[in-house]
């Protein structure tokens, strides 16, 4: 109870100061603003009526942010291709519909340690804590960008934002007025299209509707052609109202439903005690988001943000509905001249009804609801005016799985000159225990009887209610400089301590129903590890008609076990990416995308498979020869005919990513 | 839960040090609505450019207007009345290109700026000061832009679209803006 009351104190504290200490602020009259001079003009800080915006000097945590213009130049058709161009950030392909992703290691097909959202409504699966790919797409010219922080954001945005935050931030509708077509085609795509509409209604209001289906065709694997194609639609619609300058009114949604292919490898008791399907996997999902920005005073602005959201995943063995309802309040406020205070309220219930397969994935119950309150104070406190910045700020977190979690941070930036900052950071974040973690129960293998144990034995994979929540205390160290307009570089360094990581132990065999040996295998808060590391991101602009961007990241884990361990391993130590943009003339782009990645291993349960280090290159050309229409032609993993990424927990098969080319044609108007 | 309650106490106690110490001392810091003081750039600008005499039509009015619709607009309508260069400064709102020749500055909304690659073209000639608040400089040839940098407003200037509508604009804004372009070189410069 003690917690409760020291949230509620602080809080009334906050609230109760406010009105006092913001009339003291400096409000400048219209006429006033005016009359100054430019110079003046120039030392003017803006607010605005959106969420807390900052520029990227002015961050103090790893941020790199993939621009539309980077999301056009790269070629890439879906958003886990466009991460690639992310140092720090691991993406694997699993297979045609399915990507191992993480930021800072922690990479598989169950990674669990990262948040997605898309404008703010998150998007990885409470399941197991991972996210489903191959749903989270939008016409990719929509997009506004997308904000890859890597490193802790539990402060700022819960549980889960472990190890880093994607944010992917679709366009104002204002932004996106008139109509639009894409089609592309080619060795893999069998037909992808795409139109937009956007336009006013009345004065103050815009809207855009789109719709976009994707046909993708099935991947290569080492056994022969996979079924792993993907057949997608999706529409959706935005809505912006700026009734005034200091009130916008966002109304959004989309649904999709199709159906993609996977492979998987399951026990059976009986010869040869496994089998290989292909089971399709139909998909229905949809969203709809409200979030309402208020500017009460130059100093003071709220944002109400309401969502709900609906997805279903029926796969042959296992089908999952789930509905999320999330409400959250955000205030933010200039004080005493120095302070700007953020805090929030949050509320979200989750419901779920997951239908397994006895003998293959099952949840007990099948059928949850839970709930996760938070509460987040965050102060950002300026010691020296445009020079040295403290942020301290925690979130207390409740969930029906552990209890109250707390995840505080410290972070201090410097600036000594003008584009040039340094800054530094302690937080605690943690992985709250998802609903697989609990409730499961996996076979994951059948050994075939032998003389000695005359049944089959079966390894199952059981679910822990007493699993505390994993932690970790990171440290980080950032340096930016932004030194012209042509050169920018970005470098991070982070030790990352984590506690608690779950791993399993193998408990007492029993016999089962007198037809199997089952082997429990439970999950445990196992492993301490450590992992340290750091990346760096350089931005070039020799010419005004050529840009070059490169990256490059390190990371290695220490700690026992740590080299037989499913978790820490499946990230390659060293991975570099280079991209050169060049715009010959105004009409013609021709862009190139080189990527390395280092050699891993992949423990599966029955092996622990090699991925030998790949080195790729993507090319882009592309041709306006009209207003508003653009050709390209895109070759994709041109190097060599085709690579191993990872492999899947799933299955004996594998994927392998093959060289293809496409052609795309883009229509404005 | 005891040693976190405890930790907890220690942590708003610190919070509150904190912010009772670096309260006590305040520095003058401004901020305004990012709208309000783009209209106050702009309107600033128009002090800051020579028009040639030509462009005047109507001899006691200055125009300033804005071509889409963007939330610019009402901040600028509150200029109406004030004098620049001598004359009244009127507000209007266009919405096709054609319309604006008449108009001495005018604020492209970032929908236009989308649909037309031309207006570099089309004001080639003309003498109207164009004005974008979007960071995309090389291909929209507009003449001033304004965008937001570290929580600030600064501006760049095309010299070359300026010089081609003969416009002349006053060392002094050239010294502030951030990013000069167009220069001979035809590379970016940096005063």
């Amino acid at each position: 109870m003690n917690v409760f009351r020291i949230i509620f104190i602080t809080a009334l504290v906050f609230i109760l100061c406010t009105p006092t200490v913001y009339s003291a602020e400096f409000d400048p009259n219209e006429d006033g603003l005016t009359e100054l001079s430019l110079e003046r003009l120039l030392e003017i800080t803006v607010v605005s009526a959106s969420r807390k915006s900052q520029s990227l000097a002015d961050v103090t945590s790893a941020v790199f942010v993939i621009t539309q213009e980077d999301i056009r130049r790269s070629g890439a058709t879906t958003i886990p291709d466009l991460l690639r161009m992310v140092p720090g950030v691991q993406v694997a392909s699993i297979d045609g519909n399915s990507w191992a992703i993480s930021i800072r290691g922690f990479n598989g097909t169950f990674a669990n340690k990262l948040l997605v959202m898309i404008d703010g409504r998150s998007v990885y699966t409470p399941l197991y804590g991972g996210v489903f790919w191959d749903v989270q797409d939008s016409l990719l010219e929509n997009i506004e960008r997308i904000e890859v922080i890597r490193g802790s954001g539990g402060t700022m945005w819960g549980a889960n934002a472990v190890n880093g935050v994607i944010n992917i931030i679709t366009k104002n509708s204002q932004d996106t007025k008139g109509t639009f077509f894409s089609g592309l085609a080619g060795s893999n795509e069998k037909g992808t299209v795409g139109a937009r509409y956007g336009s006013d209604i009345g004065e103050n209001t815009s809207y855009r509707l789109f719709a976009k289906h994707v046909d993708r065709d099935s991947t290569y694997m080492t056994t022969g052609r996979a079924q792993d194609s993907t057949r997608l639609t999706r529409g959706g619609f935005r809505l912006d109202n700026a009734a005034s300058s200091s009130l916008q009114l966002t109304l959004q949604g989309d649904m999709y439903g199709g159906t993609v292919g996977n492979t998987a490898t399951i026990p059976t008791l009986s010869y040869p005690f496994s089998k290989t399907v292909n089971p399709s996997t139909d998909l229905l999902g949809g969203n709809f988001l409200s979030r309402l920005d208020w500017l009460q005073s130059e100093s003071s602005k709220f944002s109400l943000q309401l969502y709900y959201d609906r997805t279903r995943r029926d796969t042959t063995f296992v089908k999952e509905d789930r509905d999320t309802v999330d409400i959250d309040l955000q205030h933010n406020l200039h004080f005493a001249k120095r302070h700007e205070l953020t805090w929030g309220v949050g509320y979200r219930f989750l419901h779920d009804n997951t239908a397994g397969t006895q003998g293959v994935f099952t949840l007990t119950p099948d059928s949850r609801s839970d709930n996760l309150l938070n509460l987040f104070l965050q102060d950002e406190i300026t010691l020296l005016p445009e020079t040295i910045r403290l942020i301290i700020g925690t979130k207390f977190e409740h969930n029906d799985y552990t209890g109250w979690e707390l995840q505080p941070s410290a972070r201090v930036s410097w600036t000594p000159v003008r584009g040039y900052s340094v800054w530094a950071a302690v937080t605690r974040s943690v992985r709250t225990p998802t609903r697989s973690d609990q409730d499961v129960r996996i076979n994951l293998a059948v050994i075939p009887p032998t003389p000695e144990i005359p049944l089959p034995s079966v390894p199952v994979m059981i679910g822990n209610r007493q699993l505390k929540s994993e932690t970790l205390i990171a440290y980080e160290l950032g340096f930016r400089a932004d030194t012209s307009q042509n050169t920018s570089m970005d470098f991070s360094l982070f030790y990352n301590r984590y506690r608690n990581i779950m791993g399993s132990e193998q408990g007492i065999p029993y016999i089962e129903g007198g037809t199997q040996l089952t082997i429990p295998i439970n999950y445990i808060n196992l492993h301490n590890y450590q992992s340290g590391g750091g990346e760096m991101s350089l931005q070039w602009q020799p010419l005004e008609w050529w840009k070059l961007k490169g990256g490059y990241a390190y990371i290695r884990f220490y700690g026992s076990e740590v080299e037989d361990s499913r978790l820490s391993t499946g990230t390659p130590a060293h991975q570099a990416t280079i991209r050169s943009m060049c715009s010959l003339g105004r009409d013609v782009d021709f862009d190139l995308w080189v990527r390395y990645v280092g050699n891993n291993r992949y423990p599966l349960i029955t092996e622990t498979v090699h991925i030998p280090a790949y080195t790729t290159m993507d090319a882009r050309v592309a041709w306006r020869p009209a207003d508003g229409v653009e050709l390209s032609l895109i070759g994709q993993n041109l190097l060599e005919k085709r690579h191993i990424e990872t492999v899947s927990d799933f299955t004996v098969m594998r994927h392998e990513v093959e060289r293809s080319v496409y052609g795309k044609v883009a229509w404005t108007f | 839960m005891d040693f976190l309650v405890s930790n907890q106490h220690r942590f708003v106690w610190l919070t509150a040090i904190i912010l009772f110490c670096s309260s006590l001392q305040g520095h003058a810091d401004t901020s305004s609505g990012e709208f309000k003081l783009k209209a106050a750039f702009i309107f600033n600008f128009a002090k800051y450019v020579e028009w040639p005499n030509s462009s005047f039509s109507q001899q006691n009015e200055f125009c300033i207007a804005t071509l889409g619709r963007s939330p610019l607009d009402k901040e600028l309508a509150k200029l109406s009345g004030k004098i620049i260069q001598n004359r009244n400064v009127v507000f209007r709102q266009f919405n096709s290109i054609e319309e604006t020749a008449q108009c001495q500055v005018l604020f492209i909304s970032r929908s236009e700026l989308g649909k037309q690659t031309s207006i570099a073209d089309f004001f080639r000639n003309t003498p109207v000061l164009t004005l974008s608040d979007k960071n995309d400089f090389s291909k929209s040839g507009v003449m001033l832009s304004l965008v937001d940098e570290n929580g600030k407003i600064v501006f760049d200037v095309n010299i070359q679209e300026m010089h081609h509508a003969r416009l002349k604009p006053n060392p002094q804004l050239l010294r502030l803006a951030r990013n000069i372009y167009g220069r001979p070189s035809n590379e970016v410069f940096k005063p």
